[in-house]
């Protein structure tokens, strides 16, 4: 009940991408139909142009159906066409790339009584827009089948309140890696790895691992890589962080080293900037569509370093790794409940109950390295993880922002 | 006679005779028999047998033609990719030069002999075990097979008094910052690339090898991979379901292997290398699952090609070339995309290009109940730092890696081919 059936059902409807790949031409697929309903159907060929300046001139009536509309850039610049709902402006199918003098084809559902407009975009120039066409018929262009785009807009108040949480928890952070380097002055081995522990699922409950889709930039890999990629491995300068301070206290039992190492690394997430993720807001498009990622790539990682045992250098609390990836996830989801709710009908529930079931199948969270775990237990992990995140995976496409709306 | 003593007559008889024929005859009257002996009985099904379970392909015909083993280059490099291949690392255990030199003379001899096919000596083993595990039967065909040697730096340290005539650019392959390297699934002496129509083929060359070199080398790391019929047409697909290996320098033109393939005479190289080739093996695991959550439009910016067609994102079919004059803010193929930073397709980046023939793996369940899966990388090159680690320090960072990782392989020295009869493996390093 918890894994596929629930979210297949709410979700066939949308049907994020398609079955893609077009036969043997540039094709993009927005046939936003339940595989079963629209797979058999007949589409239409409508051709769809830009000659320099116009967009879609000739753009006229059209019934209801599906369509294949093969896009032509007759301008001399390269392009990216869409076609917008025309009562609110957001895409109804995804951006399409075409450049001067080719082809590209994109395949789009045109609902009775829906209002449909072609853009037309050349870089650094306003964006052309046709006229829009009445489909004839009862009913509207934001239909079921086809997620409306998020306009940039929409996604400030998600990341301000993200911020917020961001910037609780990294002033928790700071006190704890005080106490961590305040137990190594006092050479107390057991004092420090708790609060090493601490300290590493509050970063982790930031959902930053080891950085790659991190505000941070390159320090996210600073204070929570591993060694994999250092030329040297374990002995490089460049092995900073978490990691390191967790192999003086395991591995090496070397409390003089762990002090320097754990000294680094408070200085390494004292120099974060608090405001970083919002410091530049108002045009940060990409920035924002790598924070939506967020959302499944938090989990993904634990599945591929954590539940692998790969990022573990002695500690053996990968258990506990994982609750923080939940709780960052969790965090994550709440922020764009709002925004997948009405797009992905029973997504978010359905993650809930299953980023629930990922805590259930962690407890007890003791230390003991994952692959040492027995075979049953770490494929219910396995199994949890998985599946939140077969159901987090459209997040990113449900969130992608929409340029022309903004 | 029973019927049992007749069948061990018949197959002795068939032995002597004709080998070929002699399983299909056994097998033809054991079928007789079991009619026979049934009698007037009524037949209990749960005794019969079923039709032979001869489903796979077991026509000789079907076996790939010979590839000439004698050559100025090794066969395996530019011969046309076969179905199925092995890539097996090895340190060397001989104690000496000159023993170093009988390996490279029984490498070459058992080369010699799989690559061209036939009965092998001895078949019935009379007075010692078989010399042929038998395993592509009594009369081993050639079945494409090449056998491609590479050299590691290692074996340039101080065993073998050649450490003077180490190809100049051979070395220790050190992680690229994307990389995971397992030190145990990481470099070695001696790399044997094994090419051939289908993977029994290739896994008996390796063991018969193997066999013969017991007490000369020993196995570090074997990965064993397979080249995807067209699906449909074109250029085989990779584990992500993107056609891999569409563009390749035309190497079969000399003005181009001259200049991008062969180490030529003169220059930095020692005089040995000449004809010889730098092989780049990189076992990179593929995280399909994650792969597979991924929207197909993110996917072919990734790439910067279609996933179905293979043509790049500004174009129709796989052939075409993209345009990237035409889109230098990098709009329609994204500057970042795979194709576009491993070829800029730019006057300063051609004599970086290198000649890539990789193949899929597959090994089974990884400890996070993923599939195990990758790519065997293989690409040759003249020179290791203009061409193989240019490209890759352009890859660096590309928004591909969080779904891939190098885990292992190796850089290795791909010997001059063995000219004739008289020549064998290194001989112009040991001689």
């Amino acid at each position: 009940m918890r894994w596929s059936s629930v979210l297949g059902a709410s979700l066939a409807a949308l049907a994020i991408g398609g079955c893609g790949g077009g036969a043997s031409s540039k094709s993009t697929d927005t046939s936003t139909s339940a595989p079963t309903a629209g797979a058999s159907k007949q589409f239409r060929i409508v051709p769809v142009s830009y000659d320099g300046t116009a967009c879609a001139p000739g753009w006229s009536a059209l019934n209801p159906g599906g369509y294949d509309f093969v896009l032509q850039d007759r301008g001399s610049d390269a392009i990216a066409m869409t076609l917008l709902n025309a009562t609110d402006g957001t895409a109804v199918s995804p951006t399409t790339p075409v450049t001067p003098g080719e082809r590209a084809s994109m395949r789009a559902h045109l609902h009775a009584g829906g209002s449909y407009e072609w853009s037309c975009q050349a870089p650094s120039q306003a964006a052309a827009t046709s006229v829009a066409i009445q489909i004839p018929g009862a009913g509207t262009a934001t239909s079921a089948y086809a997620p409306a785009g998020i306009s940039i807009v929409q996604l400030y108040q998600p990341l301000a309140d993200y911020t917020k949480y961001v910037s609780a928890t990294l002033s928790k952070l700071r006190g704890q890696l005080a106490a961590l380097v305040g137990s190594l002055r006092a050479r107390d081995l057991a004092g420090a790895r708790a609060a090493w522990l601490a300290a590493h699922l509050s970063w982790l409950s930031l959902g930053q691992d080891d950085g790659a889709y991190g505000a941070f930039g390159n320090l996210g890999n600073e204070i929570d890589g591993t060694a994999d990629g250092d030329v040297g491995a374990t002995s490089s300068r460049s092995f900073t962080g978490f990691h390191r301070v967790e192999l003086d206290l395991w591995g090496r039992h070397d409390l003089a080293t762990a002090r320097a190492d754990a000294g680094v690394l408070a200085k390494l997430v004292d120099s974060i900037n608090q405001q970083a993720l919002s410091q530049d807001l108002p045009d940060t498009t990409v920035a924002l569509d790598s924070w939506v990622l967020r959302c499944h790539e938090i989990l993904e990682d634990a599945l591929r370093d954590t539940l692998s045992g790969n990022d573990d250098y002695g500690s053996h609390t990968g258990l506990a790794t994982i609750g923080a990836d939940v709780t960052a996830t969790r965090e994550m989801l709440h922020a764009l409940a709002g925004l997948i709710a009405p797009r992905a009908r029973g997504l978010v529930p359905t993650a809930r109950e299953q980023l629930a079931a990922i805590d259930a199948a962690i407890k007890p969270s003791r230390a003991v390295p994952i692959p040492a775990l027995p075979q049953v237990r770490r494929q219910r992990i396995d199994a949890a993880v998985g599946a939140a995140l077969e159901t987090l995976a459209p997040v990113s496409e449900l969130m992608q922002i929409s340029t022309t709306n903004s | 006679m029973t019927d049992l003593d007749r069948r061990r007559f018949l197959r002795n008889v068939g032995l002597a005779g004709a080998v070929a024929g002699a399983g299909a005859l056994g097998a033809t009257g054991i079928g007789a028999e079991a009619k026979a002996s049934g009698g007037g009985q009524t037949a209990d099904p749960l005794l019969e047998d079923g039709p032979p379970g001869n489903q796979s392909v077991a026509d000789p015909a079907a076996s790939m033609p010979a590839v000439p083993f004698h050559g100025t280059n090794q066969a395996g490099i530019t011969t046309p990719r076969q179905p199925a291949g092995c890539w097996a690392s090895f340190n060397v255990a001989a104690g000496s030069r000159a023993e170093l030199a009988d390996l490279f003379k029984t490498l070459t001899t058992e080369a010699r002999f799989l690559t061209a096919g036939g009965t092998p000596p001895d078949p019935d083993g009379k007075y010692a075990p078989p010399t042929d595990s038998g395993t592509l039967g009594e009369v081993v065909p050639a079945d494409g097979l090449t056998i491609t040697i590479g050299l590691g730096s290692t074996l340039f340290d101080g065993r073998f008094g050649i450490a003077d005539s180490r190809p100049a650019r051979l070395v220790p392959m050190q992680p690229f910052p994307n990389d995971d390297l397992d030190p145990t699934e990481t470099g070695g002496d001696l790399l044997l690339q094994i090419c051939g129509g289908s993977p029994d083929t290739a896994i008996h060359a390796l063991r018969q090898i193997a066999k013969a070199t017991r007490g000369g080398m020993q196995l570090n790391w074997l990965y064993e991979g397979f080249a995807s019929p067209a699906r449909p047409s074109g250029v085989p697909r990779n584990h992500f379901a993107f056609k891999d290996g569409i563009v390749n320098p035309d190497v079969i033109d000399p003005a181009v292997s001259s200049r991008l393939l062969w180490v030529q005479n003169g220059g930095q190289e020692p005089a040995w290398t000449a004809g010889g080739t730098y092989h780049v093996v990189r076992i990179i695991k593929q995280f399909i699952e994650f792969w597979d959550r991924v929207s197909i439009a993110e996917q072919q910016q990734m790439i910067g090609r279609f996933r179905g067609s293979g043509a790049p994102l500004d174009g129709h079919s796989e052939t075409d070339v993209p345009n990237y004059v035409q889109d230098p803010a990098g709009y329609v193929i994204p500057l970042t995309a795979h194709i576009r930073l491993s070829n800029p397709r730019t006057k300063a980046t051609e004599n970086s290009r290198i000649f890539r023939r990789s193949y899929n793996y597959n090994l089974g369940v990884d400890l996070n109940g993923n599939l195990n899966m990758g790519l065997v990388f293989n690409c040759f090159c003249q020179d290791l730092d203009r061409q193989f680690v240019a490209v890759q320090k352009r890859l660096i960072g590309e928004p591909m890696v969080d779904y891939i990782s190098p885990i292992g392989g190796g850089y290795f020295f791909a010997l001059p081919g063995v000219r004739d009869n008289n020549d064998w493996y290194a001989s112009a390093l040991l001689s």
